[in-house]
């Protein structure tokens, strides 16, 4: 996914009155609402804050080993590879995944 | 100013470079013309026949996802950010697209579904699957207007033709796109964008190539770079909680890895229509796979000259601008109109697969969904073959008309992007439990949809909640929380559903009931 399918840009200033109606409500939602949210959240914010990097890396190369763990030994071959059009290595999608995420997994391991 | 750093870029394009463009359209247009042939029927032109190999599904599944702007984006926040900015190809893909492949692909694809809202609807009730279609559907038309202005603004920048205007080309491009959609269908919207990665790898990896030969390679860049004050951090792909970019590891690792990656792979429309449109659940996996190794290479393509500029143009105001004038600094002529059909490419396949997306919506959701409820039976697959054409045309025409409104109407275009935003975290909390828990009803998801995005909407509007300036990532992950919470509680508070009604549409009894595994193909036949 890339960023821009999940963010959305800088608002523009406040041109029209649409632009205006989201300012107005997004100021009115902050004056109730950060002090309490902050209340909630800044004590788990303490939790990670100074975390050692390696900590980081545990986390994010843990999530690609743990898949690759999963799709290769928790979930069946036959359910894996189901409707595959030949016999062989080459065909097997337990072998693919392990491909397709290594190198997602060297480049977290180190430029992390 | 992007209008002007377009022309810069622009600039000194040669007749080679026009011909290379005249040839990339002319051929992207008989291409999807061509598979016009192969629609018979509403599952030829929503689902291509179900035809579609391994290769052409992950290739059309990268190509749609890299959008309109992300080339200049990516780029940009390169130059500004570093590496951190590649996280939405690499831990934003792999991960959830393994998910994808082995946990709602194929359940989908044993379900007898084609869209998202299709499996709400059945699974919950009419509420949450017109809910999320009408906000996918409206998002999807704004999203089609802005890119097809977004496409004529860089072509009347680059070609400046005397007496041709931006809204002669965004007719230009609704006709070249409306006629091989309209035509093709999925299949060639697929088959199109097959040709179009070829063309932006060529492209990317041309502009990448010469960009680091002028720095004088990767190693020399790397160092230069980190030895430059206030860029320490440009090669970490991990920051640490309390930085004040967009990218900390945790946000990172559970916002955008575990929630919103696999939410927009298992619940984005043009992801899930072109996996079910595999002519094997094997080819449907192995796409989804194959896309995530090929999104490996997407930065290498892309951010690089966001990185070479760093150094070759260290003052820029604004990192989007460094792409664009790359282009006109490294690129000679013949490969700076490869370079254009590249963004080309990535324009058109971002605008033929909101069309062809939007015109599913709204076919087989909202218009489906509709007729369902008056006349009390499913419309005729030639009436969706005929309704599914007839709204690929007038989204196109709307698209077209409305572009030049929508080009200064810029909250518009925020607003609606902030909306679907909202949903995200939301709709993949009540996406994954309804696959997930058969105890999930109706009116825990009703709940945990509507309090989810009123929750995600304070996230989003209280400051200074979290330690990064645009905490966004945090937010998908909390409201996911939230949302699930929700759904859960407001579910054991309520009356199960009947068998039933979930025979076939939990994820437990569709992989192992063998019974219900007959009900099923039966359902699709």
């Amino acid at each position: 996914m890339e960023e821009t399918d999940v963010v959305a840009e800088a608002a523009a200033p406040a041109q029209d009155g649409l632009g205006a109606l989201m300012s107005s409500v997004s100021g009115w939602i902050n004056e109730i609402f950060s002090g309490p949210l902050q209340s909630i959240f800044h004590p788990i914010d303490r939790m990670f804050v100074g975390a050692d990097p390696s900590v980081f890396k545990f986390f994010a190369v843990g999530l690609f080993v743990s898949t690759i763990l999963w799709v290769m030994f928790i979930l069946k071959k036959e359910y894996v590879n189901i409707d595959q059009p030949k016999k062989g290595l080459i065909y097997d999608l337990r072998l693919w995944t392990l491909i397709s995420m290594s190198p997602h997994m060297i480049i977290y391991w180190i430029f992390s | 100013m992007e209008d002007q750093l377009i022309q810069s870029a622009g600039s000194g394009l040669h007749a080679i470079d026009i011909a290379i463009i005249g040839i990339y359209v002319v051929g992207t247009l008989a291409l999807g013309t061509y598979f016009g042939k192969y629609v018979k029927s509403a599952g030829d032109f929503f689902v291509a026949g179900k035809a579609l190999p391994f290769w052409a599904i992950g290739m059309s599944v990268v190509v749609s996802d890299i959008g309109a702007t992300d080339f200049m984006t990516l780029s940009g926040a390169g130059y500004k950010y570093g590496i951190a900015a590649a996280n939405f190809d690499w831990i934003g893909s792999m991960p959830a697209m393994a998910f994808a492949a082995f946990i709602f692909i194929p359940y989908f694809w044993r379900a007898g579904v084609f869209t998202i809202p299709e499996f709400l609807g059945k699974r919950y009730n009419a509420a949450v699957q017109l809910i999320h279609a009408s906000i996918w559907g409206v998002f999807l038309l704004v999203m089609l207007a802005v890119m097809l202005w977004l496409t004529a603004s860089m072509l009347d920048g680059v070609l400046q033709i005397e007496g041709i205007g931006k809204n002669h080309y965004v007719w230009g491009i609704a006709v070249v796109a409306g006629i091989y959609t309209v035509s093709g269908g999925l299949a060639a919207v697929v088959m199109t964008d097959v040709v179009q990665l070829v063309v932006m790898f060529v492209g990317g990896a041309a502009l990448s190539i010469l960009c680091l030969a002028e720095v004088g390679g990767w190693t020399k860049m790397t160092e230069t770079i980190l030895a430059m004050p206030g860029h320490e951090n440009h090669f970490t792909l991990l920051l640490p909680h309390d930085s004040e970019t967009p990218y900390p590891w945790t946000g990172i690792v559970f916002g955008l890895g575990i929630v919103m990656a696999t939410g927009y792979m298992a619940g984005n429309q043009a992801v899930v229509q072109r996996t079910l449109g595999a002519r094997t659940e094997w080819d449907a996996k192995g796409g989804m796979l194959f896309a995530g190794f090929l999104k490996v290479f997407i930065p290498a393509l892309v951010m690089v000259p966001g990185l070479a500029a760093v150094i070759i143009l260290p003052d820029l105001q604004n990192g989007d601008d460094a792409a664009p004038l790359m282009i006109a600094k490294v690129l000679p002529p013949g490969l700076k109109g490869l370079m254009f059909a590249a963004l080309f490419a990535a324009l058109m396949s971002s605008v033929d697969s909101t069309l062809n997306s939007a015109t599913t919506i709204w076919t087989s959701d909202i218009y489906g969904r509709c007729f369902q409820f008056i006349n009390k039976k499913r419309p005729s697959e030639r009436s969706l073959l005929i309704l599914g054409r007839t709204c690929t045309v007038v989204f196109i025409l709307i698209g077209a008309y409305f572009a030049r409104f929508l080009a200064g109407k810029e909250s518009m275009y925020t607003f609606v992007q902030t909306a679907l935003a909202m949903f995200q975290g939301p709709v993949f909390a009540i996406l994954l439990l309804g696959i997930m828990w058969k105890r999930a009803t109706q009116w825990g998801a009703l709940a945990g949809l509507l309090l989810g995005v009123c929750f995600t909407t304070i996230l989003y509007n209280s400051e200074g909640v979290f330690p990064s300036q645009d905490p966004f990532l945090f937010v998908a992950w909390w409201s996911f929380v939230f949302s699930s919470v929700v759904t859960a509680i407001v579910s054991l508070l309520t009356p199960a559903e009947p068998e039933e009604k979930i025979r076939g549409l939990v994820f437990g009894q569709v992989m192992q009931d063998g019974d219900v595994q007959r009900v099923l193909q039966e359902r699709v036949e």
